[in-house]
């Protein structure tokens, strides 16, 4: 059961992570069933009728990077490596982004977690994590995973 | 006979702001000239956030989600518009593919 106080931690920082989420055209769920998920759906800039979902899975808040899988849909499986989409360092094969603001990065990199790739837990680090995935999605993509 | 001073043109300024979301700081803003660039407006964001470039981290900015060279006029980025509203991307490590 997540704690209170990192469920307040994302309250508090809720507002902001939705005002980007709205303006980059996304959308942004809270689970049905666990208040320290979120489903984010965003498409590429240039292929808006591609739509991918990624599952951000905060198991503490702010102190801890979150877990983040694509799935099929809000709610959906999240073991197709058709759902994730081709972006340096989004590694669909592994299921994971091998990138230092996820909970998989960390667990591949255990040496990223000191230094200049330490996790961050200052600010808002929800709106951070929500704003580089939409840069990717609107910079970096590169098509769907097959 | 009195001395007529040529017109100057009106400079234009934009306001911008910049956000860096990690950071505990308020998001920067300020009003600069359109002539200015985008590497200007990093640097004043990198000294507002406290931020420094070293070898294992690199900054730039996102507009509208999109990375901006430090050469960019900010005037033209505006392209008529009155405002501007980076963010402050700290450039990230990733694993083997």
């Amino acid at each position: 059961m997540p704690s209170l106080e990192a469920q307040l931690a994302i309250e508090e920082d809720l507002a902001e992570v939705q005002a980007i989420v709205a303006d980059a055209g996304a959308l942004l769920e809270q689970d049905e069933n666990d208040e320290l998920v979120y489903w984010l759906t965003m498409s590429p800039r240039d292929v808006p009728q591609e739509r991918y979902v990624a599952r951000l899975q905060w198991r503490s808040y702010p102190d801890e990077a979150p877990s983040i899988k694509f799935a099929d849909s809000v709610g959906g499986r999240l073991d197709l490596t058709s759902a994730w989409p081709i972006i340096p360092g989004y590694r669909a094969g592994a299921f994971d982004i091998c990138q230092p603001f996820t909970r998989e990065a960390y667990d591949v990199h255990p040496e990223w977690r000191v230094g200049p790739t330490a996790w961050t837990g200052t600010g808002n680090p929800f709106a951070w994590v929500v704003e580089l995935m939409l840069i990717d999605m609107t910079s970096r993509y590169q098509g769907r995973s097959a | 006979m009195p001395t007529i001073k040529p017109p100057t043109p009106p400079k234009t300024t934009l306001k911008v702001t910049v956000r860096f979301p990690i950071s505990p700081a308020v998001p920067l803003e300020e009003t600069d000239q359109a002539t200015q660039t985008v590497g200007d407006v990093r640097a004043h964001a990198m000294a507002h956030f406290a931020v420094h470039e070293d070898p294992q981290s690199a900054f730039h900015l996102t507009y509208e989600r999109q990375r901006q060279d430090d050469s960019v006029v900010l005037g033209d980025l505006a392209a008529g518009k009155k405002s501007l509203a980076f963010t402050l991307v700290k450039e990230l490590v990733q694993g083997d593919a």
